[in-house]
């Protein structure tokens, strides 16, 4: 299934702000993570350090299943004021 | 409301009509962009933003900041884009009774807002070099492994 992806602040100069994924049916946001990470590997350290939301919610479980044509935001640490 | 701008934001034109009949005290802090950062000149600063979710997270703030002071009204606004220096990159106002409760509900909401909402400044430096600020890191219990 295919998910978009959307990325921010310094993960911008790994990724395309917004990006497609082609991923396994009902799949874990952890597999997200690893295709990123097989995309762009410099991305890992940062990646690890990143939140994740779905539809407007923070997302702490890896284990999350997402569904077709989903938009997942992945947020590095934030920077605002 | 919706807590971010793209235009500059002018914290006298905001507290001009945050007066409150029951307010003695009215907290401004505006967090400026300053033409220094770590030894390095500074040129201008650039803020995004993942809109919905941090206009989401700030509301909650407020709302957490209300239930633990007794404020008569509360604004806040951050900017995006580009942002010049000595303009605003954030404005919040707080208004209560005494003073106290001002002050300590103004620094509760930006120092939340700082770790909490998703907005990310990019620095552009005089020497015509560009870099994402790291930010406050997350805690490690909420972010996700990759």
């Amino acid at each position: 299934m295919k998910i978009s992806v959307n990325t921010f602040g310094q993960l911008t100069d790994f990724f395309e702000p917004k990006l497609s994924l082609e991923i396994n049916e009902n799949a874990p946001i952890g597999e997200v993570f690893e295709k990123l990470v097989e995309i762009n590997p410099q991305s890992k350290t940062l990646l690890e350090n990143c939140r994740i939301a779905v539809d407007d919610n923070i997302i702490h479980e890896k284990e999350f299943n997402l569904k077709n044509n989903q938009e997942v935001f992945i947020m590095p640490p934030f920077s605002g004021g | 409301m919706s807590h971010l701008s793209d235009k500059p934001i002018v914290p006298s034109k905001y507290i001009e009509n945050m007066h409150h009949p029951k307010a003695g005290a009215i907290v401004l802090f505006s967090g400026e962009s300053r033409n220094h950062n770590e030894g390095k000149a500074v040129k201008y600063l650039e803020y995004e933003a993942h809109e919905s979710l941090a206009n989401k997270i700030i509301d909650e703030i407020i709302e957490s900041a209300k239930k633990k002071w007794e404020l008569h009204d509360v604004f806040c606004m951050h900017r995006t884009g580009k942002v010049d220096i000595c303009e605003s990159a954030v404005v919040i106002i707080t208004l209560s009774s005494h003073r106290d409760e001002a002050y300590a509900a103004n620094r509760y909401i930006i120092d939340r807002l700082k770790h909490e909402a998703p907005i990310w400044k990019k620095e552009y430096f005089e020497d015509g070099s560009i870099e994402w600020s790291k930010g406050c890191e997350h805690e490690h219990k909420e972010s996700v492994d990759a």
